[in-house]
């Protein structure tokens, strides 16, 4: 009940903040809604699914590039490409998962990683197509879209209605079939869990909504580049998971916050970036594995604990 | 369960409003200051182009200080890194923009990086000053009001080197580049103009070694097998170095006229390995400037550059010191800082850059900077790497496109 | 595209070429492969250990390039990465060995981006060269061609590391307790032998052969930030076709690849990496253990 009140709080932040925040926080607040989708999407194979994928920005960067290409070389409109995008991502999920779902663990993170990267090198050289490694550029924005406030409120909009399909998925009896999977394969056979297809749906759902914030991102920077596909954009949903706790259905968006919101105040100071994020990165898989959500959420409970008086948690 | 639903999101919340308000403490405008924005990559493979033309820009900018500044008001250069990534260049373009309300960008190092920018720049209505990357797209087809260049873009480049080897008697060539699209565009430059003045030249084979190759064995026995009479190359930097290094012990250079990017990077790099008799060509080596346009200027910036940073200054630390005095120039022609107006006032205007007076196209905004090409040499003043002979200098409006050619090509781009 | 003349002498240079890249790919694959077979970890960060390496040895060539210390870079440079590799498994590696993939994945990226700033730091952005060192500056003549010595002795290596790992791992005591903890490390720890030492030897040893790749390269080519990832993914797909944990596998893997390349460029320039990326996923498809490797239980 009141986990809802703070999600119905949340989305009326996300709402009204326009009405106090700077330009540029606007176009910050676009990307964060943007990203979170990216990164709440692969949760459902990392975290509900136990599935580490290496290579989530394929369906990030076949996203962007439906959007792209059917705009600059069809001429279509991009709210097309905006729907084809999830279908084109949700084709090649199926094709690719088809294949990495038979593999495990290690295997499975390598498989996706190297069709990535096999991605990657094709849209990096098929330049009459992609435009190679330049990328397509110029994608105009519709007049209505293009105040980047007006564009704010699509993109929310979009990604609150993913968000809230996403939240049926993991919340159904799929959902939890698929982390019965994760926590003990034989027990999920034994109940006559078929997981090789619950994953590989598991997984085209995941691509489907990632190539929709792909799409979406094309859309607000106005161009795709063959970047999106390369196998350091992969490693970014992965540790924005791990950053906000990958166990919680906000712990992803929660963890693009934090990314973009340290990124920000570490690069006003710094040109050493990567290196901050290095130490961040390493001191979290360290010492606080279970994310900042599942770190807050322990201290929170200590505290409570002590004032009353040690409660037992039921959790 | 009930009870850690309420806290997460009480954590939830307190994460928002902390995000949140960091951000609007963030914004603060300084009323004295001016800030020029500087999108540059200097993480990276191509971190040492970079680091110069942030170098270069501060002792422009350094320079407009300590004159008193722009109508009264001094300058702050703002320096972010893309990291070679066109989603980071086009953020931290737009950061600089909205939230630092920078009065005009300098350019990044990597193409695709410029093209992000470019679409970002033009968005908001901002000058964007390219100073090293140079893919003619971004100039031409996809070239708007607000993008500007002082160096010599890949179809000036290209067409002047084409130009030049044109005298000699070489009829089958090779091309070997970096395989993206700097260096597929580029050669496509040059192959034009050389068939256009030579009709009898021949092009006989294309090789894309991937940018940053470490072994080039196997292309090196591709051309020697191939036979050319010279070859053209775009590869720069390190795999410039590499590739020299690697094709000296095979004889290549004696077997065939090389043509590459040997710029003071490369042959400093290269030292006492640098081969005599290859021909480079560059956007500005101080040796060949020092000759073709000496000026005081030009003595007070090399000496600076040495001082400050104990190196000799490439043409990128050139260049960006270039698009910082012709934006200057600009803000003092149309007395403001009006992106608007300084955009009116860059168009068609001549300004001294170190490499001699230019002028700006005033239709497509390209300077008309240029090539130059010479000899690489050994020469006594300078012990410790080569540097060229027999240089000339191509200016770009001799070999670019004409007007009515880049209106076409536009034309195409958009529809 | 290009006009090739199918000669012998063309044939047996494109081999050798071929080879000359396999060999680099193989010191470095080794390594990682090394790493993965014992500890079960794909250590991200073994490109870094690659730079770092021709960082050091170009910092100690041109303090004096002249002489011979080239050879003096060789003999030393892998010890101090060694050494630093040892440090960031004690401090770093040992931490993670029971946890999950992703964090062990995580862990190593991180290392990836300290250590290359770290470098930046150190050494700035410059692209250093080194030359070729005496007496390997003059070619050889194969046939009507010529070919250059230093890459011989670049072929050299190959044969001469995988000599010496078979050494280590099958005739020497730790290499016993290595070929232990590859088939059951919980068993050999049970048994009450040091599993860290192990875990800990095997790691220096492959950021050894990690800043010995980087080393043997630098005279090829430039020195300069961003040789880490560059040389990572190319490794991590030999080792990956050849099976992650086997030596055999690598070196299969590395002449594969290199092979692959050499002909690849000649006769589709353009198509050469997505071959190798194709050649990746068909192996992982019908073999994901690898050619060599052995299925994981």
């Amino acid at each position: 009940m009141i986990y809802r009140f703070g999600i119905i709080l949340l989305i009326l932040i996300l709402l009204f903040i326009p009405v106090f925040a700077t330009p540029y926080m606007i176009l910050l607040l676009t990307e964060l809604v943007l990203l979170s989708l990216f990164s709440t999407s692969y949760n459902l194979i990392f975290g509900y699914g136990g599935m580490v994928s290496f290579g989530h920005a394929a369906y990030f960067g076949l996203g962007a590039y439906t959007l792209a290409i059917a705009v600059k070389k069809y001429g279509l409109s991009p709210f097309v490409g905006l729907i084809l995008a999830p279908l084109i991502g949700g084709i090649f999920a199926l094709i690719i998962g088809w294949f990495c779902v038979r593999t495990v663990r290690l295997y499975f993170a390598l498989l996706t990683l190297a069709f990535s990267q096999l991605f990657y090198t094709i849209v990096f050289q098929w330049y009459d197509f992609t435009g190679g490694s330049d990328g397509i550029h110029g994608i105009v924005r519709p007049e209505v879209l293009s105040p980047s406030l007006n564009f704010y409120y699509f993109s929310l909009g979009i990604v609150i209605i993913c968000m809230v399909f996403l939240w049926r998925i993991i919340e159904s009896p799929f959902g939890w079939s698929l982390r019965a999977i994760r926590e003990n394969v034989e027990r999920a056979q034994f109940l006559g869990i078929n997981d090789r297809l619950y994953r590989l749906i598991a997984f085209i759902l995941s691509g489907c909504f990632a190539a929709v914030a792909g799409a979406l991102y094309t859309f607000f920077q106005r161009w795709a580049s063959p970047d999106l596909l390369f196998w350091t954009t992969s490693a970014e949903p992965v540790l924005m998971c791990i950053l906000g706790g990958m166990f919680n259905f906000f712990g992803p968006a929660v963890g693009t916050m934090l990314f973009i919101f340290l990124r920000q105040v570490i690069t006003d100071y710094t040109l050493y970036w990567p290196f901050v994020l290095g130490m961040i990165l390493l001191f979290l898989v360290l010492f606080i594995p279970q994310g900042i959500t599942g770190f807050v959420g322990d201290i929170l409970r200590k505290i409570t604990k002590n004032y009353s008086g040690g409660v037992k948690n039921a959790s | 369960m009930k009870k850690t639903g309420i806290l997460k999101a009480i954590g939830l919340v307190f994460l928002v409003s902390m995000f949140l308000t960091c951000f609007s403490l963030n914004s603060y405008a300084a009323e004295k200051v001016v800030k020029l924005g500087m999108v540059e990559d200097v993480t990276g493979m191509a971190a040492l182009l970079g680091v110069a033309g942030v170098e270069g820009a501060k002792i422009a900018v350094d320079e407009i200080n300590t004159k008193g500044g722009l109508l009264g008001r001094k300058i702050q250069l703002l320096v972010r890194d893309a990291g070679l990534k066109p989603d980071v260049g086009a953020r931290e373009a737009r950061e600089l923009i909205v939230r630092e309300k920078v009065a005009a960008l300098l350019g990044p190092v990597s193409s695709a990086v410029l093209l992000a920018v470019s679409e970002v720049a033009k968005e908001h209505g901002v000058v964007l000053i390219a100073h090293t990357s140079n893919t003619e797209r971004a100039f031409w087809e996809k070239g708007h009001d607000y993008i500007f260049s002082v160096v010599p873009n890949t179809y000036i480049e290209g067409s002047a080197v084409g130009e030049y080897m044109s005298k000699f008697p070489y009829k089958r060539y090779m091309i070997l580049g970096p395989d993206y699209e700097f260096g597929h565009i580029q050669a496509a430059a040059f192959e034009k103009r050389i068939k256009q003045l030579r009709p009898d030249v021949e092009i006989i084979g294309k090789l894309w070694p991937k940018l940053g190759e470490k072994d080039f064995s196997a292309y090196i026995t591709a051309i020697l097998n191939a036979k050319p009479d010279a070859v053209y190359s775009n590869l720069w930097g390190g795999d410039l170095v590499a590739f020299t290094k690697q094709a000296k012990p095979y004889g290549l250079f004696e077997k065939v006229k090389f043509i590459a990017l040997y710029d003071v990077d490369v042959l400093q790099a290269l030292g006492k390995d640098a081969v005599e008799g290859v021909i480079g060509y560059e956007r500005g080596p101080f040796f060949a400037i020092r000759k073709l346009a000496p000026s005081k200027r030009f003595e007070a910036f090399f000496n600076r550059y040495r001082n400050d940073t104990g190196k000799f200054p490439s043409c990128w630390a050139i260049m960006a010191y270039d698009a910082v005095w012709a934006w200057a120039q600009a803000v003092s022609k149309a007395k403001s800082f009006d992106s608007e107006k300084v955009m009116k006032a860059l168009k068609g205007m001549k300004f001294d850059s170190l490499r001699g007076p230019v002028y700006i196209h005033p239709y497509h905004n390209q300077a008309n900077v240029g090539s130059y090409i010479g000899e690489v040499a050994w020469d006594p003043n300078f012990p410790y790497f080569a540097i060229w002979k027999d240089f000339t200098y191509v200016p770009g409006d001799r070999v670019w496109r004409s007007e009515e050619e880049i209106k076409e090509l536009r034309q195409k781009a958009t529809k | 595209m290009t006009s090739i003349t199918w000669g012998v002498d063309t044939i047996i240079l494109l081999i050798l070429s071929g080879l000359t890249k396999a060999s680099l790919l193989f010191i470095v694959a080794a390594g990682l492969s090394l790493v993965f077979g014992v500890l079960r970890i794909i250590n991200l960060a073994h490109g870094s250990f690659y730079m770092i390496g021709a960082f050091i040895a170009a910092s100690i060539v041109t303090r004096n390039p002249e002489g011979p210390s080239f050879w003096f870079a060789i003999a030393i440079a892998p010890f101090i990465v060694a050494i630093f590799g040892w440090i960031i498994e004690l401090a770093v590696l040992r931490r993670i060995y029971r946890s999950e993939h992703i964090v062990q994945l995580l862990a190593t990226y991180a290392l990836i981006l300290i250590l290359g700033d770290v470098v930046r730091m150190i050494w700035g952005a410059e692209y250093i060269s080194i030359s070729f060192p005496q007496p390997l500056t003059k070619p050889v003549s194969i046939m009507d061609s010529y070919f250059p010595s230093y890459n011989l002795f670049v072929i050299a290596w190959a044969p001469l590391i995988a000599l010496f790992l078979w050494w280590f791992v099958y005739k020497t005591g730790i290499g016993c307790l290595v070929r232990a903890a590859v088939s059951d490390a919980e068993m050999l720890d049970a048994l009450g032998i040091n599993i860290q030492r192990i875990f800990s030897i095997v790691f220096t040893i492959g950021a050894f052969l990690a800043a010995l790749g980087g080393i043997i390269v630098s005279p090829m080519g430039s020195i300069g930030l961003g040789m880490d990832l560059e040389i990572l993914i190319e490794a991590f797909v030999v080792a990956v076709i050849g099976g992650l944990g086997s030596f055999a596998g690598a070196l299969l893997g590395s002449v594969i690849i290199g092979l692959m390349h050499s002909f690849g460029i000649t006769i589709a320039p353009r198509m050469a990496m997505a071959f190798i990326f194709l050649a990746m996923v068909t192996v992982l498809i019908i073999r994901p253990w690898g050619i060599f490797g052995e299925k994981e239980r």
